[in-house]
């Protein structure tokens, strides 16, 4: 199925998590900001969060610099 | 009043000559002096905050002079901290604010003091576990505050009003181990990152501050300059179930998340234990580091070498540097390289 990441068109699996997402495209980097059609998905949703066709996934990294 | 100092600002309407004598009477602690820090304390002592309270640790150096726009060359010589310089700079960009510049580390022992009297903190800070021990301090005492960081072309702000908004444990509920954030240090960052972040959180300052606090920002504002992407992320209310905000457990104030730091005998050389030890990525890290200051990596250590200073990093997280037996410095070093 396709979705949106960060505004670029990706196939990804059906039925594929937020986790296996973020897997995929961010190398198991959960230290992210998960954003899905401008709802904020809170981390320990990750694991059950399935994303559907047509989602537009944001993954941001976090700044913590000044 | 014609002619005042800040006559064009009372114009504004959302602030009126009512809003600027509201910022008069507030007090602001600017949390971290850096590139984010001093520009949002240029930005309220301008605006005519009463009282602006500086907190920095550090000293300036020719590689903060790209960004940190409030220090200069002739501040290198002179050798006098961030907190020091920005008191006597900002006292004369207005000498009617109050401003205090105070010399230290932020701690679980001394933010309590540092906040006290304060109605808002607005975070300049280059770490994450100083914004979790600000976040822990500000909603324990139910005490706004703005979280403003930048890496690279990026950076997030979000206001904090304890009870009525996320707190920053809602958004990332546990810190990242360390050695797996990049810090400004090893991803770099361009000047115009922290100035857009401290323009959004001095706005959002202002508008707290001059009783304008339902035009807040509800949620966190993310921006990319070098991909032009601004968005603003929706976030819910307080989560019920964050250890900070909801279940009100302060485990930063606590201080077991604090990294303990220890002089080794005989050598000029500072062990740094993170809290929470797990692995660390060695391979990872060297990635990460500039590829001039990797002196070595293997299994079981890896070395580099930055500011003057030798890194020697072991695969539970315990860093020694040496050169310097300075545990404020060292505590630096670690967040800017290690990253925590």
């Amino acid at each position: 199925m396709q979705v949106m990441i960060n505004g670029m068109a990706e196939e990804v699996p059906e039925g594929v998590l937020v986790a296996e997402l973020i897997d995929l495209f961010e190398g198991n980097d959960y230290n992210l900001i998960v954003e899905i059609n401008h709802r904020f998905v809170h981390p320990r949703d990750y694991r059950t969060f399935e994303v559907k066709a047509g989602d537009k996934v944001e993954l941001i990294l976090p700044a913590f610099g000044g | 009043m014609a002619g005042g100092r800040h006559r064009k600002q009372e114009l504004f309407p959302g602030l009126g000559t009512e809003g600027q004598a509201a910022l008069a009477r507030s007090t602001v602690l600017v949390a971290g002096c850096g590139a984010t820090g001093g520009t949002m304390a240029m930005l309220l002592v301008r605006a005519g905050v009463g009282r602006v309270r500086i907190v920095d640790r550090d000293f300036p150096e020719l590689t903060n002079l790209g960004r940190q726009l409030l220090y200069d060359e002739a501040d290198l010589a002179a050798g006098l901290p961030k907190a020091v310089i920005a008191r006597e700079k900002l006292g004369r960009m207005n000498s009617e604010v109050e401003v205090e510049g105070i010399v230290a580390d932020i701690n679980p022992g001394n933010v309590f003091d540092l906040t006290e009297g304060v109605d808002l903190v607005l975070d300049g800070l280059d770490n994450q576990a100083a914004r979790y021990l600000i976040n822990d301090a500000a909603v324990s005492r139910g005490l706004p505050w703005i979280y403003a960081g930048c890496l690279g072309s990026a950076g997030n702000v979000m206001t904090v009003i304890p009870g009525r908004s996320s707190c920053l444990r809602c958004l990332f509920p546990h810190p990242a181990p360390p050695g797996t954030l990049p810090t400004c240090d090893t991803a770099g960052i361009i000047g115009s990152a922290p100035v857009l972040v401290a323009g959004v959180a001095a706005t959002e300052a202002l508008k707290l501050l001059a009783g304008s606090g339902s035009l807040l920002t509800r949620g966190l504002f993310t921006f990319d300059l070098w991909s032009n992407t601004f968005r603003m992320i929706s976030l819910p209310d307080p989560v019920r179930t964050c250890p900070c905000c909801g279940e009100r457990r302060f485990e930063f104030l606590d201080g077991r998340f604090q990294a303990d730091t220890e002089t080794m005998c005989g050598v000029d050389a500072i062990q740094i234990n993170p809290p929470g030890a797990a692995p660390l990525d060695m391979a990872g890290l060297a990635g990460r580091l500039d590829p001039e200051s990797l002196i070595s990596v293997n299994d079981y250590l890896l070395r580099f070498q930055a500011e003057g200073c030798s890194f020697a990093v072991f695969p539970d997280g315990r860093v020694i540097i040496h050169g310097t037996t300075d545990h404020g410095r060292a505590r630096a070093l670690y967040d800017r390289y290690i990253g925590f």
